[in-house]
């Protein structure tokens, strides 16, 4: 009975996902369904703060200290991925759902929302601050942020771009997340005595590419990297596909719409 | 042999077996992008996370490329573009 209920309420979240976007507040409510943890409570309200702060443009600066354990988040969206395979017959793995075409058509109506909302900005602020340089930049940072967004924040990388974007633009105002910091100080210790110097280095550079990663133990660095490249990918055929569009629009000089205003 | 796994990922990771590792190895070399054909164990973990590292490098530049891209036609075109646009997509 409680699985009945919970998975109707998967259903009627996705279904809902069609319109608009999926927030991470309905993720906090699927998870305290599924789990019936305290902690979904207070995650609920940490994702209303946050989903506020996206709807507003905001950059969060303080760290999602995820209180949803991943095993949850992923039975969420397992429930998720079969529904949406409906449309194309994937495999049940995480990484494949990159690879369906409906995720990037709602990718790319996501991203094209949120490129209006760029040119808008540019448009009504003066000319000074629009060069190319910060108007890219900003493309940029609304692509990932989409992208993170699409992640449903399931992965840690996209917590991470999500929470502040930490790597490519300012330090970190605190030293780390309170995750918890002791038993990854452990793993690092066991993997190490496995790791040669080389790997060592090679990890903390891989870790300093994908987003909030940079203390993670080999195994979640892995996982992480292989969900992030695949999303990357999709980013890549999304952004390309629209620029084609765009160009394509922009030589073939189309007559401007004067029949239905908007 | 999945619960061993799952039971060392759940209790912090303290063991992090050998072979989870070359698991995940195998898992992520099937992302990258193969023009050669050494699939069969022959790619060690240092190449292929370097293999990762650079793969992940060229992405973000061509994001950057295809954002400033885009960056240069958003300013060029008008509004109701974008909105033909998304109805192309959509």
């Amino acid at each position: 009975m409680e699985a009945a209920r919970s998975s109707q309420r998967a259903r009627a979240v996705i279904g809902r996902e069609k319109s608009d976007s999926l927030s991470f507040l309905d993720l906090g409510i699927l998870t305290v369904d599924l789990a019936g943890f305290d902690a979904g409570r207070k995650y609920c309200g940490l994702v209303r703060r946050l989903s506020a702060a996206i709807s507003t443009d905001l950059e969060v600066s303080e760290g999602i200290s995820m209180a949803v354990p991943n095993a949850v988040g992923e039975s969420v969206l397992m429930g998720g991925g079969e529904r949406k395979r409906k449309r194309g017959s994937e495999p049940s793995a995480p990484l494949s759902k990159w690879r369906t075409e409906g995720e990037q058509r709602i990718y790319s109506s996501r991203l094209i929302e949120a490129l209006r909302r760029v040119c808008q900005s540019s448009a009504s602020a003066p000319s000074a601050s629009s060069s190319d340089h910060v108007r890219s930049c900003a493309v940029r940072k609304a692509a990932d942020r989409v992208l993170a967004v699409s992640a449903r924040g399931r992965t840690r990388w996209s917590r991470a771009i999500l929470s502040g974007r930490t790597l490519k633009h300012r330090v970190r105002p605190k030293g780390s997340r309170p995750k918890p910091v002791i038993s990854a100080i452990v793993a690092r210790a066991a993997a190490q005595r496995r790791k040669t110097p080389a790997l060592e280095k090679k990890t903390r550079v891989l870790g300093r590419l994908v987003p909030g990663c940079r203390k993670l133990p080999l195994p979640s660095l892995l996982e992480e990297a292989s969900g992030y490249i695949t999303a990357l990918e999709m980013q890549v055929r999304a952004m390309s596909t629209i620029a084609e569009a765009f160009s394509a629009a922009g030589s073939a000089s189309l007559p401007p719409i004067h029949a239905n205003p908007m | 042999m999945s619960s061993r796994r799952n039971r060392a990922r759940q209790s912090g990771s303290s063991r992090i077996t050998d072979e989870q590792i070359n698991d995940l190895v195998s898992k992520l070399q099937s992302v990258l992008p193969e023009a050669g054909i050494r699939r069969n164990d022959r790619a060690s973990a240092a190449k292929v996370l370097q293999e990762t590292c650079n793969y992940i490098r060229s992405l973000h530049r061509e994001v950057d490329d295809l954002s400033e891209r885009l960056s240069k036609l958003l300013e060029e075109s008008s509004s109701d573009q974008a909105a033909i646009i998304r109805s192309l997509l959509m």
